[in-house]
């Protein structure tokens, strides 16, 4: 870890230990915090992709990466401004956070997870990528169960982690497999040397991804779940996961790329129809992460020598475009909860916080995630028309709901009282700030294209 | 530069010498306000059309979007709806003097990513002056949210400004979807039912779905091919597979916002639940987007799709043209009825578009536009009426002609539009498409005519029935039509009158322009 990631994590932890601890009552340190935690991530995704511009611009191979898959254009984004991306989102999280009043535990817990996500991008031996990604499984598990009285809460948790635990499982014995098979740790041997250990890790990936046919979990799991939590699960933390897709699934593509090919399709289908009969925005994200999910596994698959400007590109717009709309409704909505049903009058007083936020992940045109569909759809294009057309067209039922989802907080009908935040809360200016660091981080990576 | 007032709350009362108005209801009722307001349109628009000295095709076509911004800026300190109307008129005036420019037809405008010419100019000039008829109707309708209502109303009058002068289809494409999200909120949020949610949605989803079948096309162009711009796109020598595909998958969302049945039913639901001057601008201007596209984008780029699908396109629009008449004489509801109305009207426009001739596709544009102004003042007088009553049923209402008699010569000549009788623009739009597609198909000419029958039979029963006859209780304590009333529907009634008159000049003042869009395409 290089001193200025070192900083960006303190930074980071200043920001969540403002958002968990003094909430608005402390608004000027809690912003301060935040943009402290901003430049320390903009910082840090500099410094990441100046290292892996240095790859790419000198042409040749890097020893983990000898094909070029790591490299990205001359002068272009690579993988490293993931790091950043991470690191944004995390902040976001403790925006989320901000609605509630979260226990102390969370702060520690919440930061362990994203931290161990951070090392995943920098480790290349199975064996700390194996205890990291652990970590941060473990991490989530005991987010997900925090509040043991909430029946529904430790249901979701219990199945998480036995479902987790089971693949951890196969997860290990797969690397003792390669182990015994190329006598070596090296993810990037083992990927290079071992297409069915790298499918196997592949698999392992798309689980804690939540991708079909392993997305089952994630809808139970994050439907109890209070809006900070859900946050972080739904951003942060799933970052690193498709950073090590995209460093295996090359290799592991190669013989059986049809199957891959497969399941992105199949993901798109499964998460479109069972995020339109959802009633709750943890479970919605669910089943949107299976969507976007595919859409991301066809990304990997059609595009692998782009340096990976595709694959960060629309990371980067589905998973802002979701903490978005995750934090946009835990701010301007007075209410704890993520049933949709509650959600009248949310946007009332901030109706284009609300539409904005939901219509932008519908990828909609005029929105941010319309440029992400056009992006997505460039870099499927290598399959023809017909995958073309294909995606288009079931992108729609996600659109669909997500309009929904305005729909429920712009029209729906309460008796409920609203006392929505006054437009300078210290919580409204610094999503403000997020957002725009946000939008600073995205110009900026257009522009080296 | 637009002077804005500045408007105090007794200073309308105090204009007419009536003290104790209040500011809500002074503006509403004062005569001298709209009428000035009006005056210094026409005398602007005209003078500048006469004088030639028009505003530059630059600065005007971007003043509609310029006023949407300047708009919540403006509204702070002032009454929403006489600000928005200023707006709308100083930018309408601008706009629409720009189309007015007698240069167009023979050398069109064009820099900047935007274009005037014979093809967007009477779109554009609809859309300057239905604009601000929207907000004029809405002074005495609207009454909750004014501030975020004028600014959506505002905000779709500069989007569908640039939509009609965009030369790039994929600019074209976002700011078309883009025209759904204020309407989408407009429909949802003002409605005055509980069900207008429903229809908010369910308009939000047949035009968003039918859009995702252009952006598989976009891509190949944008990123496949280099650039969407339409003058490009004209030149480039597409297969024939490619064409017949593109244009075929393209044609879909156009399809669905003109609307052609089957792909009607989010029509008549918006326009029961939106409120009066949002079925305006539904009926009046942003169907029309649908078929603009076939004239700017879809035949120019893709000739050989358009002939390839002529024949199946124009059998959909006359059953179109048919079914939805035939819908339109068994509805119960007013509105209802004019919206199928409205579907019939496009579907014979549908068939002018895909008949492949330059009459035609002049007696379309010009179809559109005449319908733009009779179905906005005939949903203008609905919503007269249900103000009034409550009740948009037919067979609630009877005797009208006797209590509301000016109201009911306005209608009447708003009816006459709709059942294109001669001397409305309605029929001059009709002639010219069944004179085109007569050249290619005698055969369909008749069947579309078949429509002029049906529509001379709802139009005629439902104002017979509402404004002939034994007065019915409901309507004994009447009031006529207020003076902003009048005026909306009197604009309406003027311009399909007027659009009835200059048929002929249109044809051939336009005739090279469309002769280029249809044949300028092939290449050699």
């Amino acid at each position: 870890m290089t001193p200025l990631e070192a900083g960006v994590l303190g930074g980071g932890l200043l920001f969540f230990v403002a958002a968990v601890g003094w909430t608005p009552p402390v608004g000027t340190l809690w912003l301060g915090a935040t943009l402290a935690a901003l430049a320390g991530a903009a910082l840090a995704g500099g410094a990441a992709n100046a290292t892996l511009a240095g790859w790419s611009t000198a042409g040749a191979a890097h020893p983990a990466d000898p094909v070029g898959y790591l490299a990205g254009p001359v002068g272009g984004p690579a993988w490293g401004d993931l790091k950043f991306v991470c690191l944004l989102l995390f902040a976001l999280a403790g925006v989320a956070y901000l609605a509630g009043r979260p226990p102390a535990e969370t702060l520690v817990v919440g930061t362990t997870a994203v931290a161990a996500g951070l090392l995943t991008f920098a480790t290349d031996n199975l064996v700390s990528l194996y205890l990291t990604l652990e970590l941060q499984a473990l991490s989530l598990y005991t987010l997900a169960g925090l509040y043991k009285f909430d029946e529904e809460r430790t249901d979701g948790a219990v199945r998480y982690l036995l479902s987790g635990s089971l693949v951890s499982g196969f997860m290990l014995l797969g690397f003792a497999r390669g182990y015994g098979a190329n006598g070596t740790f090296q993810l990037f041997e083992f990927t290079r040397d071992d297409p069915v250990g790298s499918a196997w890790l592949v698999g392992m990936i798309l689980f804690k991804a939540g991708v079909f046919p392993f997305h089952f979990w994630s809808p139970v799991v994050y439907a109890p779940l209070e809006w900070g939590t859900l946050a972080l699960v739904v951003g942060a933390t799933k970052v690193n996961l498709w950073y090590l897709l995209g460093r295996t699934v090359a290799a592991a593509a190669a013989p059986v790329w049809w199957a891959l090919w497969w399941v992105g399709l199949a993901s798109v289908v499964a998460g479109s129809v069972g995020g339109y009969f959802q009633t709750n925005v943890g479970s919605l994200l669910g089943y949107s992460g299976a969507v976007n999910g595919g859409y991301l596994v066809l990304l990997l698959l059609g595009t692998p020598r782009d340096g990976g400007f595709a694959l960060g590109y629309y990371t980067g717009v589905y998973l802002g475009g979701t903490l978005a709309l995750v934090v946009g409704l835990s701010v301007f909505g007075d209410t704890q909860t993520t049933w949709f049903t509650t959600w009248s009058k949310l946007g009332v007083t901030y109706p284009l916080a609300v539409y904005y936020a939901a219509l932008n992940l519908g990828g909609l045109p005029v929105f941010p995630g319309f440029a992400g569909k056009l992006v997505l759809l460039w870099g499927i294009a290598p399959f023809g028309l017909a995958t073309l057309a294909f995606v288009v067209g079931s992108s729609v039922a996600p659109a669909v709901y997500y309009v929904a989802t305005a729909g429920a907080a712009l029209f729906g009908y309460t008796d409920r009282e609203v006392n929505p935040p006054h437009p300078v809360h210290p919580v409204a200016a610094a999503t403000a700030a997020v957002t725009a660091g946000a939008a600073v981080g995205t110009v900026g990576a257009l522009a080296g294209v | 530069m637009l002077a804005l007032p500045r408007v105090s709350p007794d200073g309308f009362a105090a204009a007419v010498g009536r003290p104790g108005w209040s500011a809500r209801r002074g503006y509403r009722q004062n005569y001298f306000f709209w009428w000035f307001h009006l005056g210094w349109f026409f005398l602007f628009l005209g003078g500048v059309t006469h004088t030639g000295v028009t505003p530059p095709a630059g600065v005007a076509l971007w003043a509609p979007a310029a006023a949407a911004l300047v708009y919540p800026v403006a509204v702070r300190t002032r009454p929403a709806g006489p600000v928005a109307l200023w707006l709308s008129l100083g930018a309408g005036a601008l706009a629409g003097a720009a189309a007015l420019d007698p240069d167009l037809a023979r050398t069109g405008w064009a820099a900047g990513g935007l274009t005037l010419d014979a093809v967007g100019a009477p779109y554009v000039f609809l859309t300057a002056t239905v604009t601000p008829l929207v907000v004029l109707a809405s002074l005495e309708s609207v009454r909750r949210g004014e501030r975020v209502y004028y600014g959506w109303v505002l905000l779709l009058g500069g989007l569908l400004t640039l939509c009609f002068s965009v030369s790039n289809f994929l600019v074209f494409y976002v700011l078309f979807e883009a025209l759904g999200f204020p309407m989408f909120l407009l429909v949802g949020q003002y409605g005055p039912r509980p069900q207008r949610v429903a229809a908010a949605y369910k308009f939000f989803v047949y035009t968003f779905a039918g859009a995702a079948a252009v952006l598989p096309v976009l891509v190949y162009l944008q990123f496949g091919w280099g650039t969407a711009e339409v003058g490009a796109l004209r030149v480039h020598q597409f297969t024939e597979y490619e064409q017949v595909v593109f244009f075929g998958l393209c044609a879909v969302p156009f399809a669905v916002k003109v609307p052609l049945v089957p792909f009607h039913l989010w029509l008549p639901e918006a326009h029961v639940e939106a409120p009066t001057p949002v079925s305006m601008l539904l009926a009046g201007l942003l169907l029309k987007t649908g078929g603009y596209a076939f004239v700017r984008f879809l035949l120019p780029a893709f000739p050989a799709g358009g002939y390839t699908w002529g024949p199946a396109a124009a059998a959909a629009g006359v059953f179109s043209a048919l079914a939805a008449a035939a819908y339109a004489v068994v509805q119960v509801d007013m509105k209802r009825m004019i919206a199928y109305a409205s579907v019939s009207h496009m579907g014979v426009v549908f068939v002018g578009l895909l008949g492949g001739t330059p009459l035609g596709l002049q007696g379309a544009t010009y179809l559109m536009v005449a319908h733009g102004y009779t179905s906005a003042g005939l949903f203008a007088g609905i919503g007269v009426l249900y103000d009034r009553y409550h009740t948009r049923v037919v067979r609630r209402y009877g005797g009208l002609a006797g209590v509301m008699p000016g109201f009911g010569v306005l209608f009447f000549v708003l009816t006459l539009g709709n059942l294109s009788f001669p001397l409305t623009g309605g029929f001059a739009g009709e002639f010219m498409v069944l004179s085109g597609v007569a050249h290619r198909n005698f055969g369909v000419t008749l069947a579309v005519g078949a429509t002029v029958f049906v529509g001379l039979v709802y139009s005629v029963w439902l104002f017979n029935r509402v404004f002939y006859g034994g007065v019915a209780a409901g309507v004994r304590t009447h009031q006529e039509a207020t003076p902003v009333e009048v005026g909306v529907l009197g604009w309406c009634a003027g311009w399909t009158l007027l659009t009835g008159w200059f048929g002929g000049a249109f044809v051939g003042y336009s005739h090279g322009c469309y002769l280029g869009v249809l044949h300028g395409g092939i290449p050699g």
